[in-house]
Formats: structure tokens, sequence, C-alpha cells
């Protein structure tokens, strides 16, 4: 009863456009009042949610992502990408995804990629003759590689709501394989299509020419390096890594690459200080709707339920990536990982997945979201950037779409996708 | 687009963005100061991770104070823009009604948190734990104000607009 109550009035007021962490906020106070919880309860669950380590590496993720971004660094690995993979048939389309992954790796989030790789390449592909549609839809989709292509900052966020039993230098790992195998199938979807559409192939500019982009792609790369190797040899934990990743990029931005003026940095320190508020403040609140939904027991539930329709585990693995999906179309990416991890979690451990392995697909499923209509922040992103309405491009995008499912499909189905790096490597 | 720019809150939109953006430098030259001080040093300072957390939960409250102003905070539009145009200024209004009874709750029992807590120690920094909930009640009263502003806008056929960008 009170569990609908809870569900049923979070709903109403996402619909009425209630920001998400006072919508999971306001339906949590009014559910404490109906239990007769006292309701600093509440707000002590929503302090304690956001008082934790782990999350100080977020801002610090974020900063250097956009300190990167505006310090020139897109523009650098697009070079690079342009060189390896520009020859090719529609070869815009591959170097966008290539970027893209190369992005990933070193900012980590997806709108960022979108708004960092796809605001040059869109308008170079529409340039060249590509369709402005086909332009917007390898940028969005390429850029939920970086997702999975560490670091990412969505893997902390999982990690924390995941309780303590995870690592993240296992996470990080575990996203390696996944990412590159969505990106190659994504490649290939834009490939098939460049063909059938007869898009014109760039020319191999020479090895030469290639290893001067990457050596001017180098010092931004490094930063990337810095993060993974630093948390993966435990040297350094992620919150560190991270701060020196931000030390890092401010010191390559000014003396290496003389690109980054105090306005810029003021820009960048202002869109990290709103991602995070706006991150934290969703992290808090999700954090007293969790504990509520656990009181109520929602994950035993759910879980009955979905054993009612099926006892196959197979079966019940890929209804719980329906719902996640479906979920995903309308929500944001932050919120979800922290409202369905505590839900779906024991359900997938229950059924012999591993919490890593787990936190990939999920990532992943997620993603996914962020590509599709009705909310999807990064899909926003990329239609404004490419002025292109987004109906337009939703009626083009399928075979991208497809090629990221048969990817989570194989990462659902194939634990070892995720799980051989980190094994391998313990 | 029409401005309903209180000079007062835009003002205290603009400082609470200069606070947070300190608050992050901050946070970075404390987290550095730490790696440095423990391998070129070799002494780890204890204050400085506990410091640096509760330097974040303070500029991150009034941040996301901020974006209630701003209207930066992660929400469902589609919905709200599907609704006939005269029925979107009511549910607007009613959801930054919400949003200001969320903040009256933060001012309330952020308080009680605050003053329930004073007299235990955050450890490694000698601070009262209460200090880490100071900043609820602050920002609650920060978002009643603007979502009050915000109301009294759209009652005008008004916007606030933004000083962040």
């Amino acid at each position: 009863m009170e569990l609908t109550f809870l569900v049923v009035f979070l709903l109403v007021l996402l619909v009425i456009g209630v920001p998400v962490a006072f919508a999971l906020g306001i339906a949590s106070l009014a559910t404490f009042v109906i239990l007769d919880i006292p309701l600093v309860v509440a707000f002590q669950r929503m302090a304690s949610g956001m008082n934790v380590f782990a999350l100080m590496a977020i801002p610090f993720f974020v900063f250097a992502g956009d300190l990167m971004h505006r310090a020139g660094i897109a523009e650098r690995l697009i070079r690079v990408a342009d060189a390896a993979l520009g020859r090719m048939r529609g070869g815009l389309g591959q170097v966008d995804i290539g970027a893209s992954m190369l992005f990933g790796a070193v900012s980590g989030s997806a709108v960022a990629s979108v708004s960092g790789i796809g605001s040059s390449l869109i308008p170079m592909m529409r340039e060249k003759g590509y369709d402005a549609d086909y332009a917007v839809n390898v940028s969005v989709t390429s850029a939920i590689t970086g997702l999975l292509i560490p670091p990412s900052h969505n893997m902390i966020i999982y990690a924390a709501a995941a309780g303590v039993s995870i690592s993240l230098a296992d996470l990080f790992l575990a996203g390696v394989i996944p990412g590159i195998l969505t990106g190659v199938l994504l490649m290939v979807a834009a490939w098939i299509v460049a063909v059938k559409r007869n898009y014109p192939r760039g020319a191999f500019p020479g090895m030469r020419a290639f290893f001067v982009a990457f050596a001017a792609a180098l010092p931004g790369l490094v930063a990337a390096l810095i993060i993974v190797l630093g948390i993966l040899s435990g040297v350094f934990t992620p919150t560190e890594s991270s701060a020196i990743a931000v030390v890092y990029t401010i010191i390559v931005a000014v003396l290496v690459y003389r690109s980054l003026d105090w306005t810029q940095f003021m820009q960048a320190t202002t869109a990290a200080v709103r991602t995070t508020a706006m991150v934290m403040i969703v992290i808090g609140a999700a954090a007293a709707f969790g504990w509520l939904l656990a009181l109520l027991q929602a994950p035993q539930q759910l879980a009955d339920l979905l054993k009612s329709i099926t006892e196959n585990p197979l079966l019940l693995l890929l209804l719980i990536n329906i719902v996640l999906l479906l979920l995903g179309t309308f929500m944001d990416m932050a919120p979800l990982i922290i409202i369905t991890t505590p839900i779906f979690l024991p359900m997938a451990q229950d059924l012999g997945m591993d919490p890593v392995h787990f936190g990939i697909m999920l990532l992943l499923n997620l993603g996914i979201g962020l590509v599709t209509p009705p909310v999807g922040s990064v899909l926003f992103v990329g239609c404004a950037v490419g002025g292109v309405p987004i109906e337009r491009t939703v009626r083009t995008i399928w075979p991208f779409y497809l090629a990221m499912l048969v990817a989570l499909a194989l990462i659902i189905y194939i634990p070892g996708i995720s799980l051989w790096l980190p094994e391998l490597l313990n | 687009m029409n401005d309903a720019n209180s000079t007062l809150s835009a003002r205290i939109s603009r400082y609470t963005r200069w606070f947070a953006c300190a608050g992050l430098m901050v946070m970075t030259a404390i987290i550095g100061w730490q790696v440095f001080a423990r391998y070129v040093l070799n002494a780890s300072p204890a204050w400085a991770e506990q410091a640096a957390l509760l330097l974040m939960i303070w500029y991150v409250l009034f941040a996301a104070a901020a974006g209630v102003r701003e209207g930066f905070h992660i929400r469902i539009a589609v919905f709200e823009n599907s609704l006939p145009e005269r029925a979107q200024k009511p549910v607007r209004i009613a959801g930054h009604l919400l949003v200001a009874l969320f903040g009256l709750a933060m001012v309330i029992w952020g308080t009680e948190l605050a003053l329930a807590t004073w007299s235990h120690d955050i450890p490694t920094l000698g601070l009262p734990r209460g200090v880490a909930y100071v900043p609820i009640p602050l920002a609650g009263l920060l978002i009643v104000a603007f979502s009050i502003e915000h109301v009294l806008a759209l009652r005008r056929g008004l916007e606030v607009s933004g000083t962040w960008s």
C-alpha cells in the first residue's frame, strides 16, 4: 500500500515536471509521514547518502573532462581517428565513433562526448555530403561507449549504490572490452548505412601523419592513463587519481596546448560544479527513497512478481533488462543507477551473476536510455548540435539501436566479455 | 524573454556560483596536497580527506539551491510541454510550490539534525558533526526563496533569467 503510494506519487511528480531530485525527496517525505517515521530520519539518510568518500571522485572526473574539452583535446582526438579510419567508406562516421571511444577514455561522460566530438564532426560531415540524421545518429550512439571505457564517473555511482564490496579497479577493467565491442558493432552499423547511402571516403594521410596526430593528442590521453593506472596499481585512491588528473589537465592545457584562458577555466569550473550538484542532490534524495524501498520490501516484491512470470534465469535476466530499458527511456542515468541497483542487483546475484558483470550490463542498458526518446539527454544534445529535429533523427537510428542491443545481449549472456580482463589481471 | 530578475536574488545566485567554484578548486588543492604530502613529505595529513568531503557537501548543497533558481536540475519536461498553453502555467506553479515545500522541510528538519549532532565530533577534524548538516537548512532557505521567485514571476507572465552561464 505505502509502496504503491510512494511509486505513484513519484511518477505524478515526474510527469508534472518536478526536478527528479525533488520528486524523489518529496515522494519520500510524504511516505515517511504516512509511515509515521520522524522526518529527521529522511534528512539523515539523504545526508549520509552524500557523505561518502568515494563520491568525491565525481566532481574531479567531471572537472577534468570538461577542462580537456575546452582545452581542445576533442579536435586532437578527431585527428588521430581521422588518420586511422578516415579512408573507409563513410570514413567520417568511423572517425566519429573512434574519436568518441578515445574521448570516452579521457572524460567518461556521454554528454561531454557528444558535445565535444559531435560539435566538430557533425558540421564536418554535413559539409562533405553526409545526411544530418546520419551524423547525429553516429555521434549520439557512439558517445555511449564512453560510459563503459574507463574512467567513467557513472561506475563510481554504481559502486557506491552497490555497497562496499565492489572494487572500482575491477569495474574499470571490466568496462574495457564491452566498450570496445559496442564501438566496433556501431562501426559495422555505420559502415553498412554508409555503403547503402554511398557516402564518400577520405584519403589515408600516411603513417607519418598518424603519428604526428597521435603525438599531439598524447598529453590528453596521458590524463586518462594517470587515472586508470593510478587506480589499478593502488598507488592512488580513485579520488586522488582523479584530483591529480585535474591538476595535470590544467598544466597541460595552460603550458603545453596553451589553449585555456581564465574565462574558459571558470566556465569549466562552473560546468563541473553544476553537474556535480545535479548528480549529488539526486544521490542524496535517492538514498532516502532507496531506504524506503528496502523498508517496504520492494526488491522482494518485484522479484516475486518477475519470478511468477518465469523461473528461467536467462528469461529473468531478459525481463530485468527490458524493465531497465523502459525505465531508461524516460529517466536519466544517475538516478536510475541509484534506485535500480539495490532492487535488481540482489536478484541478479541470486541468478549467479557477478556484481561487476551486472554493473557493466546496467551501464550499457541505461546508456541506451540516454539516446532514446522521450527523454534522452545525449540524444537531445546531439540533435541540438546537428540542428535536426528529434523525430527525424530517430526515424533512421534503428541500425544503431540494433548494434547496441546486440552488444547488450552479448554482454548479458557472455560474462567473460566483462570478467575476463579483471580476472586476468588479478 | 521578459526579465523578472530581482537584483538581490540574482546577486545571491552569482555569489553562490563563486562560492561553489572556489569550493571545487580548494577541494582539488586539498586532495592534491594529500598526495604530495604522502609521497614527498612522507606524512599523510589525516584531516585532508574529511575536510574535502565536508567542503563538497557544503558547496554541492548551495549549488543545488542555486540550481533551483537557474533551472538546471534534471527534470522531465516532455509531458508538461505537451499540455495546452493554458494548463502549463498552473502545473508549473504547482511544481515550484512543491519544491518550496521541500525547501521548508530542509530548513526545519535540517536544523533539528544539525542541533542533534552538534555535541558529537567529526573524527580527525575536531569539528562538531552538525557542521556537515548546517548547509541543509541554509540551502533549504535559498530553495524556498528561489521557488517563490519563480512562482511570482510566472504569475506576472515573466521568467527568471539565469546568471550562471
